[in-house]
């Protein structure tokens, strides 16, 4: 008898793209 | 906190979009941001939001608070959400 691992998250900011 | 009114999120496979009508910046998440999103979404205040993704990570709560406490200010500065 038990989860994916931590990792920071992150925010991207692709406008341009 | 809350997200602000012209603020619209969509769920991808890789992670979440979040396009700001007023500013028409958009934004891409991985699979953790978009949880974190979800989870904003659902009007969570941050313990509870440490506590879902404690439950559903592997990680140190000590690493997962500053990594979403990082992450909300983030969220904040570019007024995707609001206090």
């Amino acid at each position: 008898n038990e989860k994916k691992k931590w990792q920071r998250p992150k925010l991207e900011d692709v406008s341009g793209k | 906190m809350n997200f602000t009114e012209h603020t619209k999120i969509r769920k991808e496979k890789f992670g979440t979009v979040v396009f700001d009508t007023l500013t028409e910046k958009i934004f891409i998440t991985d699979q953790i941001g978009g949880d974190i999103l979800q989870l904003i979404e659902q009007g969570k205040d941050l313990p509870e939001m440490l506590n879902v993704l404690g439950d559903n990570y592997d990680g140190d709560r000590q690493t997962i608070k500053k990594d979403v406490v990082e992450f909300t200010d983030q969220l904040k500065s570019d007024n995707i959400v609001s206090v």
